[in-house]
């Protein structure tokens, strides 16, 4: 009897998890900023005012100027890939896969370099899946430029849903 | 109250006392001889052996002993005996959990690459955090024409 109990309670507990694997529920703001780092050898450090909520992360990189090649936010449906273009060079596709029992967003996330020789075709610089914590931050770097490198930030935040006050934006 | 007066003495008498006349009242007095009648039962039933446990009827004994103790208890008991045992299991279980973790504090998850790679040549894909804690992917490019 006392073990029924158990079960029936450990079934009651589970059920919402198993639940939220099922339905992944509403789509997912996607917020996404590409940063260009580069080195110019002036000496002097110089970050786009865009990125200042970034300063911390960027000027521990080793380049003296940081502009912001793109930003974007859009909503994304699970199971839905969306392209976000970033540079000539590259482009961010997301698609959010499922929700797990702790209210992570597993998605995937490629970033698709496409060569300058027409007769090259685009190669997946970065493939990934990442359980990220609504409102955390996954941080793409790397990603060769002229001179320099793309870093990538990428945020995301179920509809309807706001991000933990603990949590880095 | 008394049914005779020389009840005292017959008793005294009975007792094995010396009570000059009691036997011959006795004798005489209705309520003396019942008297009399009634303490040779008491002491009839005082001086009998008690009954003893023959040594064939220990197993009997015993068993009925066992039944006793093992009997099930009234539907009501076991159902707070059950409680009493699941609150005393929460209670130990919390408690080793709380000594074993450093006390309670609130589970938080954490963002996690599952997976990783690149399709570029002569580059490889690593996965740490940053100091402050960021998930990062890094790629590392060996050189060469990529564009």
């Amino acid at each position: 009897m006392m073990m029924s109990a158990l079960i029936l309670a450990a079934f009651l507990t589970a059920a919402p998890a198993s639940q939220a694997a099922a339905d992944p529920g509403p789509p997912v703001e996607t917020m996404v900023v590409a940063v260009r780092a580069v080195e110019t050898g002036t000496g002097e450090k110089h970050l786009d005012p865009r990125l200042e909520p970034l300063k911390t992360l960027l000027l521990r990189l080793p380049y003296d100027t940081f502009e912001q090649a793109a930003s974007a936010s859009r909503t994304v449906a699970f199971g839905q890939e969306t392209a976000f273009p970033l540079t000539a060079e590259y482009t961010l596709l997301i698609t959010p896969l499922e929700r797990d029992e702790d209210g992570r967003v597993k998605l995937r996330a490629r970033v698709q370099m496409t060569s300058r020789d027409p007769n090259r075709p685009p190669v997946n610089a970065v493939n990934s899946v990442t359980k990220v914590v609504p409102g955390d931050r996954l941080q793409i770097r790397g990603l060769p430029l002229e001179k320099g490198e793309l870093v990538l930030f990428l945020s995301v935040t179920p509809r309807g849903e706001s991000a933990p006050p603990n949590r880095r934006r | 109250m008394k049914a005779c007066k020389w009840e005292t003495r017959v008793e005294q008498w009975f007792d094995g006392q010396t009570v000059t006349g009691a036997e011959g009242h006795v004798a005489q007095c209705p309520a003396c001889r019942s008297l009399v009648q009634a303490l040779q039962v008491m002491r009839h039933a005082a001086q009998a052996p008690a009954p003893e446990i023959a040594p064939s009827q220990f197993p009997a004994f015993f068993d009925g002993i066992r039944q006793q103790v093992e009997a099930p208890l009234p539907a009501y008991s076991r159902v707070w005996a059950a409680v009493s045992l699941g609150l005393a299991a929460l209670i130990a279980a919390g408690s080793t959990f709380a000594i074993l973790s450093g006390g309670p504090r609130p589970a938080v998850a954490e963002t996690v690459v599952e997976s990783f790679s690149t399709e570029l040549q002569d580059a490889t894909v690593e996965y740490y955090r940053s100091d402050d804690g960021t998930a990062t992917l890094q790629v590392h490019y060996a050189g060469g024409d990529m564009w």
